[in-house]
């Protein structure tokens, strides 16, 4: 039984330093992942039990697939990607009529949850192998790069398809392509690299041959890019930007529905924080295409954390230090982003956005 | 009577917001707003019929692969549909044009596989799979069904309070628009828009009987009735899709304003004949609590959270802050202890002014004990506290009651990380 993708949720940022309560990965669900172990299929190919929608599924599949045949997600029948559909809610839609990235980033939480879950992972709401468990060791997300290039709006239908692959000797990536399912058309692409921390001790760990082997069956065997092609955003370094900031929003709040049940900042929470010290003028006339996060450290309960943004400089463009003088060549702004604990100034994640225009 | 109340809490009072980052850093948004009222059904409007035959085009795919009815039917809405800000991709970088390209062409054929494996069961199970609902009992009720999403869960691992409510407004929406009353998109219909007509809520009443989890499913129907002369009660009612047992009950009090004087208004007759026949012959799912809500002082309060700021990502399409956030902010105030040891059980509330995204806002709460203990003793009774969120500057947006009582399932509250071998 492999795990590989731990569920994007409260993927704790790496902390390099001091310990600090637990990094939980995802773990909100017990209850369900109890079910979860019941509905993986007992020849080892999840993906059966999984596809509830299947006809001549088991009785017991059938009355704990309800949520699953609703909610219309289920294994590619090669078993290693896992697709799901979801209509976009009222409230889900920000104000350019389109749905935020919030919304989106929540979506790919979900479904990475799912896909989890659907090959019967998340025993424990972490989505570990069992060689992880045994030896303390959790995923957390280190980096997360999202493309959009169509927002849809309230009443559409967004499918998901979402994998995982190994990385490198540390870490895995989880990758996704969003369609529009009326039309097919690919509306967004998205990838995220995760490392493995010893939860404890909080030192970044080697993905052992053991952990690999557990999750390697439910990958692709070649590799498989959501970013095939070379030199993609999902990349770039991102540089510390300098000091001073051009725009700042200092001192923001963690709210209650902000923590997951570890009491760990939802990861999707940081994507909102980055955003605050955006400049109104941008927000009005532009929507966001790329969003790129470095992980760095998480913010707990009583912290106030700093939001800051400069506008990065390409080689092409002379600037006059205002954003709204930096056209890239496609129209595009560019901003660096970082977001700091008040208190102390130490670094919680770094990110990179692109803007396009919007055409009303 | 409701209407009456509600004229005073809603002429706007200008005040002047101070847009404060602390710590003297750059103010980004400098535009102060005036503070107006709206009502929770003013959402986002991708409007039109239009929108209404692509989604439902989505729902009815063909078994077998072939997709006539679906291609179609969503081109045709394409073209009737006003143009949502979107981009196209010849503004995009050339790679993604191909990609997208290539992508569409493998799509065809993934398609048509991946559709084999979906037997769809009913019909109508399609229809709310997707979302969208249908109306029940002779056009009067309508019906909508949902699945809690993994980050709709919270502290508790179980549904919050603000999923359940942002279902609530959900319903709503699609109740005014599967009706083809959808005018102008804030759930206004097309009499009320001629006028510059809104609804605005005033009062809202909910009671929870039990939380669901990750992955259950929810009912959820809704309905509309008369409210005095010139005021409309929506009431809901949640249930489990499973069980059958009820989740949550709630009902609303809206009145009708003039959206650029602001001043209330009786329903027009032009409205009334488009509205009237949904109006169903029903008291309030909740008896009303006829209690008033305490106006909540500094030195009142047991509790205080300032510095509330709302995010770009909870404003609407006019930059006003979705009703339902009030929620989250309204329990920002509430102790910790109050909310690891109970769970919310009723509310009720009275909305008063709105914010937008340059105000900053302060939540009070006081706690006080219900009545009676229970059999179990003293702290097992249930907790009842008074709540107010306000802007800093001091104009109230909504006040509130909210009953707690302890939490049921003590055993799922400890858990904690791994199971294995863990510290």
């Amino acid at each position: 039984m492999a795990e590989i993708l731990r569920c994007f949720i409260s993927a704790g940022p790496i902390q390099f330093r001091e310990a600090a309560p637990a990094v939980q990965c995802g773990g909100r669900r017990t209850a369900a992942a109890v079910r979860c172990v019941s509905r993986a299929a007992a020849n080892g190919r999840a993906g059966v039990a999984a596809l509830g929608l299947v006809a001549g599924a088991a009785a017991e599949v059938e009355e704990k697939g309800l949520a699953e045949r609703l909610r219309l997600g289920s294994l590619v029948a090669d078993g290693l990607s896992y697709k799901e559909s979801f209509i976009v809610r009222c409230y889900e839609v920000g104000i350019n009529k389109t749905a935020t990235v919030e919304t989106i980033a929540n979506l790919l939480q979900e479904v990475g949850c799912n896909h989890a879950q659907s090959v019967g992972f998340s025993t424990d709401g972490f989505a570990t192998t069992p060689t992880m468990r045994k030896l303390g060791l959790i995923w957390v997300t280190s980096r997360m790069h999202i493309e959009i290039y169509k927002y849809p709006a309230w009443g559409d239908v967004v499918e998901i398809e979402t994998w995982c692959q190994s990385e490198g000797k540390i870490g895995t990536r989880r990758d996704w392509i969003l369609k529009e399912l009326a039309t097919g058309e690919v509306i967004g692409r998205a990838t995220s690299k995760w490392v493995m921390m010893n939860q404890h001790t909080r030192k970044l760990q080697r993905v052992s041959d053991e952990v690999r082997e557990e999750y390697l069956v439910h990958c692709p065997r070649t590799p498989r890019l959501a970013f095939p092609e070379e030199d993609n955003g999902s990349l770039k370094k991102i540089p510390k930007l300098e000091d001073p900031a051009q725009y700042s929003r200092l001192g923001l709040v963690p709210r209650r529905a902000d923590f997951d049940m570890n009491q760990h900042v939802n990861n999707v929470t940081y994507i909102g924080w980055v955003l605050e010290s955006m400049p109104q003028e941008i927000i009005d006339t532009h929507e966001l295409q790329t969003i790129t996060l470095d992980y760095r450290r998480e913010c707990q309960h009583d912290d106030l954390v700093d939001s800051l943004t400069s506008s990065e400089v390409t080689e092409d463009e002379n600037t006059n230090g205002t954003s709204t003088s930096m056209l890239h060549k496609q129209d595009l702004q560019q901003f660096l982003h970082f977001l700091r604990l008040s208190g102390t100034g130490l670094e919680i994640n770094r990110g990179r956005t692109e803007w396009r225009k919007l055409t009303r | 009577m409701v209407a009456s109340v509600a004229t005073s809490a809603f002429f706007p009072v200008s005040s002047s917001l101070s847009v404060a980052s602390a710590n003297g850093s750059k103010i980004i948004n400098e535009s102060s707003e005036s503070l107006s009222v709206r009502g929770i059904v003013a959402k986002p409007s991708s409007s039109s019929g239009a929108l209404k035959v692509k989604v439902q085009a989505q729902a009815l795919p063909k078994v077998n692969g072939t997709k006539v009815g679906l291609k179609t039917e969503a081109q045709t809405a394409e073209e009737g549909a006003p143009s949502a800000p979107r981009t196209f991709y010849n503004q995009l970088p050339d790679w993604s044009f191909l990609f997208a390209a290539v992508t569409t062409i493998f799509l065809a054929a993934e398609k048509q596989f991946t559709l084999i494996d979906w037997k769809p069961r009913r019909p109508d199970m399609l229809a709310d799979a997707f979302g969208l609902g249908k109306f029940m009992q002779d056009g009067l009720v309508f019906r909508q069904n949902f699945s809690i999403r993994s980050y709709e869960i919270g502290a508790d691992r179980t549904a919050s309070i603000e999923t359940l409510m942002n279902h609530l407004q959900e319903t709503a929406l699609n109740h005014v628009k599967r009706a083809g009353l959808m005018g102008d998109g804030f759930g206004s219909t097309p009499e009320m828009s001629k006028r510059n007509l809104i609804w605005v809520v005033t009062k809202m009443q909910v009671l929870v009987e039990q939380y669901p989890s990750w992955e259950d499913v929810v009912e959820v129907d809704t309905w509309v009735a008369p409210s005095g002369k010139n005021g409309m009660r929506r009431d809901w009612h949640v249930r489990d899709y499973g069980t059958g047992k009820t989740v949550m009950k709630a009902t609303s009090v809206w009145v009708m304003m003039n959206k650029q004087t602001r001043r209330l208004s009786k329903i027009p007759e032009e409205v009334r004949a488009e509205i009237g026949s949904y109006f169903v012959d029903r008291g309030p799912i909740i008896d009303e609590d006829d209690r008033k809500l305490s106006k909540l002082e500094h030195d009142t309060a047991d509790y205080v959270r300032s510095g509330l700021t709302p995010r770009w990502g909870d404003l609407d399409i006019n930059q006003h802050v979705n009703n339902v956030k009030y929620i989250g902010w309204i329990l920002e105030s509430a102790p910790t202890t109050i909310l690891e040891s109970h769970e919310l059980v009723g509310m009720a509330l009275e909305y008063r002014r709105e914010c937008g995204k340059d105000s900053v806002l302060q939540s009070l709460t006081a706690v006080s004990s219900n009545g009676g203990a229970s059999a179990d003793g003293p702290q097992e009774a249930g907790l009842e506290c008074q709540h107010l969120l306000r802007l800093e500057s001091g104009a109230e947006i909504v006040r509130g009651r909210t009953e707690w009582r302890p939490k049921r399932a003590q055993g799922l509250q400890n858990m904690g990380p791994l199971p294995a071998g863990s510290g």
